[in-house]
This record gives structure tokens, C-alpha cells and sequence, in this order.
């Protein structure tokens, strides 16, 4: 009886959102803000530059993560899963960077160094449905706010 | 799909996740499972409450709002407690995809609107035990 949308996006959608600016302007609203007439220039498309925001929060939280586990080993079957998560994320908003992070210092009992790393993936959740907010592109929105969705379950559970 | 279908959509939905609920909170028994009831309560009157903004939200584009069906085909009786919360979740999977379209076919705070629903969607899913996702509502991206 309740039945599924079609999905309306695949990890190509999102791809070619990023790479082609036709590609959103089958959107009703929001349209580019100027359709190029002259040669193609090379700065940054707004949506792109929307997933390199939200990659590099990813980042920032997988190096946080993997300086907790390294300076507290019991932890790591506990954040393992967490770094599973961020690595399919990561895997769709792929745009050819190499993006790398540096972590602080975690703190030196477990409990604590535990609680800053979900306080970190709260915040985290928070920033990228600020990102599905500002993409353009409604498949980038619709996977960065699943991805805001995503966290907030494994903050909770 | 246009902005204003997507919303439609998403009302038909809510339309049926009220009747699903309805159904899950009459084979529920407030005494045996009280946590149970109390959270089948609670969705039910979070997909009420949905259904009234979505009206309000299509009004105020001049469109009328699309009705409940009479009535809607539901895929098993629901004989137990696992029983309900299978259903639930189930309900709360397909919601939480509606809303993830609606995202996609969105803007401003209609975009908000949609987001804030996914997110308390997939809340709900960890609330009626349900493992977490790595896509809720988008499932396809996990490849």
C-alpha cells in the first residue's frame, strides 16, 4: 500500500551534478544563476563546491575517529563502524580530490575520547543537512541530507 | 517531478502511514506493551501532524490537496507485537524514502521541511529497534 518513490538519484546523478551544469537545469527551481555563452571557465561549480564542504567535514571526522582508535585500541570495535559509514559516504561524494586532515589530540581516558567523537559526528549531522540545504543540485541535497540521516541514527542508537 | 507532485506525493503517503499506524496502535496493547504503544502513539500523531502542514504547505500554492483513499490494503494482520513494529518500520523505510524525494524536488523551506522529516523519519526507524542505515531513504547509493 505505501509504495517506494522511484529513486529519483544514482551515485551518476550525483556525479554528473558536479560535473555538468545541464545537469541542473532540469531542477524548476533554483536555476544556474548564468548559463555560460563563452568558453567554459575553470572555476568551481557551486555544487561542487557544496560535496567538497561536506568531503572535507568527512574527512576531518575520519581523522578524528582514527586518531581516537589509535590512542585508545579498546575503542575500536565500538568506532569501527563509524569509519564504514564515512567510507561509502566519501565514496559517493567522490570528486577526484585527495583530500587529507589532521586530528587533535584525543583526550586520555577512553570514556572522554568517546564522547568527543560523538559529539563530533552530532555536529556533523548538523553540518551536512546545512549542505543538503545549499545544493543546488537535488541529488547532491537528497544524498547529503540521507547522509545527515545516516549519522543522526548511529548518534542515537 | 515537479515540486508541488512531490509534495502531493509525500501527503498520499502520510495519508497511508496515519491508516497504518491506526491499524498498528488497535493491535497494540497499552498494558502488555506499553513502550510499543507509547511510540506507535507518538508516530501517529508525528504523520497527523505532517499531513496537516503538507495540506497547508499545497494550499498555499493554490493546489488542492490530494484525499486519503477510503481505504488501503494492508500486507499482513498484524497478530503480535513483532508483527507491529515490523510494519512500523516498514512504514518509516518508505516515508523516509517520500521525504528524501521531496528533498530532491525542493527548495528553501520547503527543502528544510523535507530534511527535518528524513531526519525524524530515520530517528523513528532506531526508536522501533531498527539497525542503522547508511542511506535512509536513498538506499540505492549504498551501490
Amino acid at each position: 500500500m505505501l509504495r517506494s518513490p522511484v529513486p529519483t538519484s544514482r551515485r551518476t546523478a550525483i556525479a554528473l551534478a558536479l560535473s555538468a551544469p545541464l545537469a541542473l537545469s532540469a531542477c524548476e527551481f533554483d536555476p544556474p544563476s548564468a548559463v555560460p555563452t563563452e568558453a567554459p571557465t575553470t572555476e568551481p561549480l557551486p555544487d561542487a563546491d557544496v560535496a567538497g564542504v561536506a568531503r572535507a567535514q568527512i574527512v576531518q571526522m575520519v581523522a578524528t575517529i582514527e586518531a581516537t582508535i589509535e590512542a585508545h585500541p579498546r575503542l575500536r570495535r565500538e568506532l569501527t563502524p563509524w569509519l564504514d559509514l564515512h567510507d561509502a559516504h566519501l565514496t559517493v561524494l567522490d570528486v577526484g580530490d585527495d583530500q587529507t586532515a589532521t586530528a587533535a589530540i584525543p583526550p586520555p581516558t577512553g570514556a572522554a575520547a568517546r564522547q568527543i567523537v560523538l559529539g563530533a559526528e552530532g555536529a556533523l549531522a548538523s553540518r551536512l543537512a546545512d549542505t543538503a540545504r545549499q545544493a543546488a543540485s537535488g541529488d547532491l541535497a537528497r544524498a547529503l541530507a540521507s547522509m545527515s540521516a545516516a549519522v543522526t541514527q548511529r548518534v542515537i542508537a | 517531478m515537479s515540486t508541488i507532485e512531490s509534495l502531493q506525493a509525500t501527503l498520499a503517503a502520510e495519508h497511508a502511514a496515519i491508516f497504518v499506524y491506526g491499524d498498528a496502535g488497535a493491535h497494540t496493547s497499552q498494558s502488555a506493551e506499553p513502550e510499543l504503544f507509547t511510540t506507535i502513539s507518538m508516530l501517529y500523531r508525528t504523520h497527523r501532524a505532517r499531513r496537516d502542514q503538507l495540506r497547508l504547505l499545497i494550499g498555499d500554492r493554490g493546489a488542492t490537496p490530494v484525499a486519503a483513499a477510503a481505504s488501503y490494503e494492508l500486507p499482513s494482520v498484524l497478530r503480535s507485537a513483532v508483527a507491529v513494529r515490523r510494519q512500523a518500520l516498514r512504514t518509516e523505510e518508505t516515508c523516509a524514502e517520500v521525504y528524501a524525494a521531496l528533498v530532491a524536488n525542493t527548495a528553501t523551506t520547503d527543502r528544510d521541511w523535507a530534511i527535518s522529516a528524513l531526519l525524524e523519519a530515520a530517528q523513528a526507524r532506531i526508536q522501533l529497534n531498527g539497525s542503522p542505515e547508511v542511506f535512509p531513504g536513498a538506499p540505492e547509493l549504498a551501490g
